[in-house]
């Protein structure tokens, strides 16, 4: 047979039921297609046939396409095309289906099992109807003869059905119980097998009384016991302390205002149906305590009643002691943070600000608010933008650190220049999720550096370009620098120089080299002074020197200013030499002058006529201006050339006074001018012959511009380091423009005031130059047709108290 | 007293011989070089010579050298007279053995005391 049939005159196969997808699972459900025969299936067809008394009994069960037999009796197929089927209408309704003659049906006439084999000539058929009601297959009874049954052989039929449906729903509830056993003893496997592999976590099941009755490896490892111990013994109350108990016990008591004892305190959630979850405290064997995460519930017994309490609890002190670890550190961060002198910032990886530190606002002038999301960017200068965002993209591609520098422009329009350190921020798959950095405020640090640049240059090109020799030397008298014009002094290259004793460029003529230096040091401390220096070629030159200290961080330096006199050395030797022979030239012939008229005057050579006389005299007055102004002049080119001998002591000021006035005296008595002089004990340090002289030119000055019958007071009184001595005059005194002259060479008041003194005007100068020579300073107070005060100032001795 | 004048100046000598001679009463020759006082030292044996410091060819240090090189001169003391009176030039000419120096301008009426003074006489 075929599974496929044209339809055909007298044949209408049935259409499916409304249920006939339920239906079809309701079937499936009872694992019942293709099995092999039954004996209780085979007897109830053996009674149907054997009630209804046909040859052909079947017990079908109704698939999508075909119509399975479970047990059969006079049919030699296992199965017949659903299409074919008669049974198919059976399943449409709730009772038996007969047809008492299938010639006679329309729906079946042409039926092929009636026109052919087995030639169908009766069908009687019952729906097997599951619980449900899902009509799952049939009981049927077939002859090929037409027939009729009788009310006894229907009701059989019915029941044979029914019985049919009963053993089918056993066989269901058979099968859901064997399936359910078999997972059973799974999840018992299972759960053996987690308990076993939870060595993290704590499993420990109780009786309802609290005896341990289940105790994993978990549970041992956390808490030092063995299963054997345990397990049906032991209460879980070991495990806790009784104080946690208790307190635990007495909330419960406030909330449900009965009296907990014990274990009430971990269970009675539970039993109320939910469900415990807390932190606990429990007690290792040894002693030792740990924290816990654990939940309690109740196991049913499936008659409404608690069979035991499972526990389950996991170690969490690791985790608490982490969590401690990180509240610690970020409350560290923050503290740093908060007080960091460097700005701190934080942004996800597409620039999003999500934190900055206090510093950071102080140096971009934003509030937090406003540096936070991409308010930040608004502070770069707009120049620095494209830079900032490059680098940070070229971080992300590189996944590198970066650092760079870049201005901020603060809302009152300062700029912030800052130096910024970034750092990328990875996650575990090193994906950059954002960036942390710093960035300090370099502003005033690249102010000054540039300040320190600038003023580096500038000494440099003062050092290269100065016309003066400038080597530095440390306290050791090596030389630590030298200009080019030092270079060029002694004909060395500065590598040359450098690293090398100062001693190198002193001749070895001066004998004990490093003395002569140690001897230089402190005279030229802020003096000029002389000295002889070695050239490289050998040659001895002097040179002026000036020395000055200056701190460095590797100690004091000193620095010597140089200047080469060797030309002005020869210089002023050619000019002396030219002075002194002038000199001598004028002096010859004036030896014979005055000779000649000294003996006419003396009257050696007989008596004058008074005519004659005073014309001897004119020209020996003149003779004698005359060698006064020769001597002058050798006088102030001695001192001009800062060479005059000085032979500097302790001396007496009263003595000098004293000296001054015997030298004057006669000239003071022929002008008709009182000296007064004070008496003093001052002592000086001074060239006392010198200085005897520059008080005899003051006073020579003075009495020469007093009148007649004036005094001239001299007077000297000290004046800290230094002792003032003052000639005052009553004379015309001198104009404000000419007091500073009148100390130049060659400078009188008035031209008509050379005529009284054999002076050229050189006096003053000289003096001064004396008086400058021994670190003192001369001056004039004046008040013209009052007088003139001349003063001078050398150096005091301090007397020992 | 004799005194021998060593001054290549005519006019100088004449000044000097007067002031030597008519105000000092000495008794005075003179010759105007060097090499001439060599010779007039020790023809006429003075007690004392006046000696010009800048002389042409044999200045005055030259001779004395060469007077007192010589035994029969070599104890006649010896003045300077010169017109350089810069102190350390005064200082070398003593060391040289003069017993003193007499600087140019002198004065004419104190010139032969301020020798007599010098000579310790």
């Amino acid at each position: 047979m075929t599974a496929s049939q044209e339809p055909r005159p007298g044949h209408a196969p049935a259409p499916h039921p409304p249920d006939e997808a339920e239906r079809l699972r309701a079937l499936q459900s009872l694992s019942i297609l293709d099995t092999p025969p039954e004996e209780g299936y085979d007897e109830l067809i053996a009674l149907a046939s054997f009630i209804c008394g046909v040859p052909i009994a079947f017990i079908g069960l109704m698939d999508h396409d075909r119509l399975w037999f479970k047990a059969r009796r006079g049919l030699a197929a296992a199965e017949s095309p659903r299409d074919l089927a008669f049974c198919g209408y059976t399943i449409l309704q709730s009772d038996i289906f007969v047809v008492a003659d299938t010639n006679a049906d329309p729906r079946f006439a042409g039926n092929p099992f009636v026109t052919g084999e087995p030639h169908i000539r009766f069908y009687a058929g019952v729906p097997l109807r599951t619980p449900a009601g899902h009509n799952v297959g049939t009981l049927c009874v077939v002859d090929t003869k037409p027939r009729q049954l009788s009310t006894q052989q229907r009701e059989a039929l019915i029941i044979l059905a029914r019985q049919a449906a009963a053993l089918l729903e056993m066989r269901r509830l058979l099968s859901d119980l064997r399936r359910s056993a078999a997972a059973e003893r799974q999840t018992a496997t299972r759960l053996a097998a987690i308990y076993d592999a939870a060595t993290e976590v704590a499993i420990i099941a109780m009786a309802p009384d609290g005896i341990v009755t289940t105790f994993n490896s978990g549970a041992e490892q956390m808490l030092g016991y063995s299963t054997p111990s345990l397990v049906d013994r032991e209460s879980a109350l070991i495990f806790f302390d009784p104080k946690d108990l208790q307190e635990r016990n007495d909330a419960l008591s406030s909330v449900f205002g009965r009296t907990f004892h014990g274990l009430d305190a971990i269970l009675e959630y539970a039993r109320q149906g939910t469900y415990d979850h807390r932190e606990w405290t429990l007690r290792h064997r040894d002693g030792h305590t740990c924290v816990v995460d654990m939940v309690v519930t109740a196991m049913h017994d499936g008659r409404g009643g608690i069979s035991g309490f499972v526990a389950v609890a996991k170690d969490v002190t690791d985790q608490k002691r982490a969590e401690e670890a990180r509240r610690e550190s970020e409350e560290w961060f923050a503290m740093l943070s908060e007080a960091s002198p460097v700005g701190i910032f934080r942004t996800d990886v597409h620039g999003q600000c999500q934190y900055t530190n206090p510093r950071w606002q102080e140096i971009t002038g934003l509030t937090l608010e406003q540096s936070l999301g991409t308010g930040w960017t608004n502070a770069i200068h707009h120049d620095d933008r494209e830079d900032v965002f490059a680098r940070r993209n070229e971080s992300i591609r590189r996944g590198e650190d970066y650092e760079m520098e870049f201005r901020f422009v603060r809302p009152d329009g300062e700029l912030a220049l800052v130096r910024s350190r970034t750092h990328p921020v990875m996650d575990a798959r090193n994906q950059i999720t954002g960036f942390v950095g710093i960035v300090e405020d370099i502003t005033v640090a690249r102010q000054a550096e540039e300040k320190v640049r600038a003023s580096e240059q500038r000494v440099r090109a003062i050092l290269e370009n100065m016309l003066g020799g400038l080597i530095t030397i440390d306290p050791n008298s090596v030389i630590t620098s030298v200009n080019p014009a030092a270079e060029r002094m002694f004909g060395y290259t500065a590598e040359e120089l450098v690293g090398r004793s100062l001693a190198t460029l002193v001749p070895d003529s001066v004998g004990d080299k490093n003395a002569y230096l140690q001897a230089a040091r402190p005279k030229s401390l802020g003096h000029i002074t002389e000295w002889q220096g070695q050239r490289k070629n050998g040659e001895v030159f002097p040179f002026g020197l000036s020395m000055f200290a200056f701190p460095t961080p590797r100690g004091v330096e000193l620095a010597g200013d140089l200047r080469d006199l060797s030309e002005t050395r020869a210089a002023e030797q050619a000019k002396k030499e030219f002075i002194s022979t002038v000199s001598h030239e004028l002096r010859t012939p004036l030896t014979s002058i005055r000779g000649s008229l000294r003996l006419l005057s003396s009257g050696v050579m007989g008596p004058l006529d008074p005519e004659v006389r005073r014309m001897v005299d004119i020209a020996e007055r003149n003779s004698t201006r005359l060698l006064a102004l020769i001597s002058d002049i050798l006088d102030v080119e001695r001192l001009e050339g800062a060479r005059m001998a000085m032979q500097i002591g302790d001396a007496s000021l009263d003595s000098i006074f004293r000296r001054a006035a015997e030298s004057v005296a006669a000239f003071a008595q022929q002008e008709k001018v009182e000296i007064r002089m004070a008496p003093t004990t001052e002592l000086v340090r001074a060239d006392e012959f010198r200085l005897t002289q520059v008080l005899l030119n003051l006073l020579s000055n003075a009495i020469k511009f007093s009148p007649a019958g004036a005094v001239v007071d001299v007077e000297a009184r000290a004046k800290e380091a230094f002792v003032e001595v003052r000639v005052t005059d009553r004379g015309r005194g001198i104009p404000p423009d000419g007091r500073q002259a009148i100390f130049e060479r060659f400078q009188q008041i008035d031209a008509s005031d050379s005529k009284t003194r054999g002076g050229a005007g050189l006096g003053l100068a000289i003096s001064k130059a004396i008086v400058e020579q021994h670190g003192g300073s001369i001056g004039v107070d004046s008040e013209e047709g009052r007088g003139s005060s001349f003063w001078f100032l050398v150096p005091r001795v301090l007397k020992k108290q | 007293m004799k005194v021998l004048l060593v001054d290549d100046e005519e006019d100088v000598r004449e000044i000097a011989r007067l002031s030597l001679g008519r105000v000092g009463g000495m008794d005075v020759c003179e010759v105007a070089s060097g090499r001439e006082a060599l010779a007039a030292a020790a023809r006429e044996k003075p007690d004392f010579i006046l000696l010009d410091m800048m002389m042409p060819e044999m200045d005055g240090p030259a001779t004395l050298h060469a007077l007192h090189a010589n035994p029969e001169t070599t104890a006649i003391p010896v003045v300077f007279l010169t017109a350089k009176a810069l102190p350390s030039e005064i200082e070398r000419l003593r060391q040289l053995g003069a017993v003193g120096i007499i600087t140019k301008p002198f004065d004419p009426m104190t010139l032969a005391g301020e020798v007599r003074r010098l000579l310790g006489k």
